[in-house]
């Protein structure tokens, strides 16, 4: 059988592997965001938010409405925490952020607060509080490093309440995250 | 390759292909034994 | 190392299997080596890190059986099948030792064996070595199932560059690849996701593992006999 160097048809053929490669792809991209961004309507306390599909739904605990993690996630499941917490009518964004501080210390391992500053979300005024801290599994028998986690509050005045959004995800995946927050954090009205 | 050494035909590839399955096997299965008594513990990488 | 040994045993075997397909004209085995080598080179540098972190599937894939197949072939069959696909078409396949349409399922299967390694030195490294008894036996089954889907791409192959075929030939082979490829995880995927019932989590390891093992034999099966029908019809046209 003879030999043959690259012809013209092995050339197209060549051509359209690519091109059908790079369209399957980005059909590929497409059905992920999609799949990542399906949502299911949540509403609770006159707050109505697009939660998560797919995502593990905890039951909140006191001021919080939801609570959902993504299983999927690698490490410290990405969570997404929504809470509407009872504050005086005078109480400041900053004065509810140092309450959440000492709550944060308390209740996390190693926990640091990373920074802290006024916002504008999707046109509403917030408080941003950006910290970190360690999660480790409480069995002293798994033989795993703990995760570093780091964490965003939001915090929007509303009359005698403070409705505060909380993302806090795997320092790895926090940026990579990030983005499909903005979709849920967007989706809030109250 | 010249035409002289093409098409000849491999003796006993039959045998071999055979042979390569229970290999497989054997190993499959030593594996499997071994996992079940030892039940070994590994780490990514052991340094002294 | 237990993994670099593990995964390498069951692929040299099958590797040594399909190399002994080609009955008519041996190819030089540095040649086979080398395509093998650069298939778990372009799966370490580039599949892998573009399925875990461009695309993550870990963190989709599984949402349901319709995107668990569809990820698969889309995002998994096509990345996986396409660097295969290279590994050969930009190496070896302007050779003159890739002289008969069978040497496109030699030189596939060996770049497919070459990508299976890889694929399960990190399936072992990131179990850390847990319940190997069913991992060896899913290490055997993936190095098969990865040398017969290449094989079929590779079929396609030798006979794009023998018989010149039509403009959607090659894009057929690898479509092909990839929806065997995908369809495969998913049988695979009911043997890693967990299944969370009231009595705690289990895993179907068994089901699975059948399952994805009859796709990975009659791919080979299939592969097999287009090679000796290719085998049978050269030696008539001699």
């Amino acid at each position: 059988m003879t030999n043959k160097q690259t012809s013209l048809g092995d050339r197209y053929a060549e051509i359209a592997v690519i091109i059908v490669t790079i369209a399957a792809l980005l059909a590929g991209w497409f059905y992920k965001s999609g799949v990542e961004n399906a949502s299911v309507p949540f509403s609770a306390e006159g707050i109505s938010a697009e939660a998560p599909k797919g995502w593990l739904q905890l039951q909140p605990a006191s001021n919080e409405l939801l609570r959902a993690t993504d299983l999927g996630s690698s490490g410290f499941g990405t969570t997404y925490i929504l809470r509407n917490m009872p504050v005086a009518e005078a109480a400041t964004a900053p004065e509810v952020a140092n309450l959440l501080v000492l709550e944060h210390a308390q209740a996390l391992t190693a926990f640091r607060v990373l920074d802290q500053r006024e916002v504008t979300v999707y046109g509403r005024n917030a408080y941003e509080l950006t910290y970190v801290f360690v999660e480790s599994n409480p069995d002293l028998t798994h033989t795993e490093i703990p995760s570093v986690v780091r964490g965003a509050d939001y915090i929007f005045e509303n009359g005698e309440h403070a409705v505060i959004v909380t993302f806090q995800a795997d320092e790895k995946n926090f940026d990579l995250d990030l983005s499909r927050f903005h979709l849920f954090l967007e989706s809030i009205s109250f | 390759m010249s035409d002289a050494n093409a098409l000849h035909e491999r003796k006993h590839v039959w045998r071999d292909e055979i042979l390569l399955i229970v290999s497989l096997i054997v190993f499959v299965g030593i594996v499997y034994t071994l996992d079940g008594t030892l039940q070994p513990a590994f780490t990514s990488s052991t340094f002294y | 190392m237990t993994g670099v040994f593990l995964a390498i045993v069951p692929a040299a075997i099958w590797l040594v299997f399909f190399y002994l397909q080609d009955r008519a004209e041996p190819e030089p085995k540095g040649f086979v080596l080398g395509v093998f080598a650069l298939g778990a080179l372009l799966a370490a540098g580039v599949g892998i890190p573009l399925v875990n972190n461009v695309f993550r599937t870990s963190h989709w894939i599984y949402t349901d059986t319709l995107t668990t197949i569809l990820g698969g072939i889309l995002v998994v069959g096509f990345t996986q099948e396409f660097l295969k696909y290279a590994a050969v078409r930009y190496s070896i396949y302007n050779s003159g030792e890739f002289d008969e349409p069978t040497d496109g399922v030699i030189y596939a299967t060996a770049a497919g064996l070459g990508y299976a390694t890889v694929l399960n030195i990190q399936f072992v490294v990131s179990n850390g070595g847990v319940d190997l008894g069913a991992g060896v036996i899913r290490i055997a089954v993936v190095a098969l199932a990865q040398a017969a889907f290449s094989g079929i791409t590779g079929y396609f192959l030798g006979r794009a560059k023998f018989e010149s075929e039509q403009i959607w030939w090659m894009p057929l082979g690898i479509t092909l690849a990839a929806i065997f490829n995908g369809i495969f995880n998913w049988l695979q995927g009911i043997v890693t996701q967990p299944r969370i019932t009231l009595s705690g989590t289990t895993t179907n390891t068994w089901m699975g593992l059948v399952l994805a093992s009859a796709v990975a034999l009659a791919t080979t099966g299939l592969i097999l006999w287009l090679v000796r029908r290719n085998l049978k019809s050269m030696q008539a046209g001699k």
